[in-house]
């Protein structure tokens, strides 16, 4: 489990052990056994099992995707699940608002927004109104920490993640003051004398792992996209060439 | 009335523990523990929304 949610917890898995023993048992148990996920003390609730281990995987929809020991759950069937999975704040908003909710938590967040700011000139409820003024700067928020968590990615040389996120920013942001910063960075960072080899590199990674992401059929592609990329003697002084050398060995290997 | 037919139907054909049973193609039924180890930020199901979620039945011993 511990393995599972180092591997998977950036990525949307959530890991949640449940039991109803005391807590201050379990908690020594946690510290003892260096547990790395969540875990919940009382009845599991209607989840209902004939024995201990029993788990359920449940998807970004909140349905039950699967059930049974937790040794027969594979991989595969974690990393189908996360595909749809989108990280970003839930939004939860009162029924006048609902159009608004459905475009934020779909990361529609221009036109999640234009709602929001139409509501607000006309209230209807001065209680939806102050939810869609939270909801503003909950969003406002997590478009400052992403960007934060954008810089200190530069520092540590991780482009690959730099280039997917600001993407990803640009986009679900766009005519937004997040979404702007995100473009002019994106823009700078290409543009910078020793960054935009670093960029260079990250965007063949970045293209090979939506191949890898494919499964078997995207390997070969992804593979010979990245020998190709390991030759070139202009970009080997890279920080992401590591990082592409990794994707390389991991890509032959499951060939 | 039409909703309370409907949940009289619902548990007539869910298994023994009702309406809220965890399976397959089911929505997962909500997680109350009175407390929550192990994280740094405060947890609640409703946090976890939208996250994969692999819930374990789990004892120390």
């Amino acid at each position: 489990m511990n393995e599972l949610q180092t591997k998977f917890g950036k990525k949307g898995l959530s890991i949640v052990g449940v039991t109803n023993e005391p807590s201050s048992k379990v908690k020594s148990f946690i510290d003892q056994k260096g547990i790395n996920y969540v875990i919940a003390i009382g009845n599991a609730s209607g989840y209902s099992s004939r024995g201990i281990p029993a788990s359920w995987l449940v998807g970004s929809d909140g349905k039950v995707l699967w059930q049974g020991h937790p040794a027969g759950l594979r991989a595969e069937q974690i990393e189908e699940a996360l595909k749809s999975v989108r990280l970003g704040p839930h939004f939860e908003l009162p029924s006048d608002l609902k159009k608004a909710e459905i475009l934020l938590n779909a990361k529609k967040y221009s036109s999640g927004v234009k709602e929001l700011e139409r509501y607000i000139k006309r209230p209807k409820k001065p209680e939806s109104a102050e939810k869609a003024q939270a909801a503003l700067a909950t969003l406002r928020a997590y478009g400052k920490s992403e960007l934060e968590l954008v810089e200190k990615k530069v520092v540590e040389g991780q482009f690959h993640v730099v280039l997917t996120k600001l993407t990803d920013l640009e986009k679900s942001f766009k005519g937004l003051e997040t979404g702007k910063t995100a473009k002019a960075r994106l823009r700078e960072l290409k543009k910078d004398k020793e960054l935009k080899l670093e960029m260079e590199v990250a965007a063949t990674v970045v293209r090979a792992q939506l191949y890898l992401d494919v499964g078997a059929k995207g390997v070969p592609t992804a593979a010979r996209m990245l020998k190709k990329l390991t030759k070139q003697k202009r970009l080997a002084e890279t920080k992401m060439m590591k990082v592409a050398e990794e994707l390389l060995d991991q890509a032959l290997s499951s060939l | 009335m039409r909703l309370l037919f409907a949940l009289s139907l619902a548990t007539a054909v869910a298994s023994p523990v009702g309406l809220s049973a965890a399976s397959v193609g089911s929505p997962a039924p909500k997680l109350e523990p009175t407390e929550w180890l192990n994280s740094r930020d405060a947890v609640s199901w409703d946090k976890l929304k939208g996250r994969v979620i692999l819930v374990e039945k789990w004892a120390t011993w």
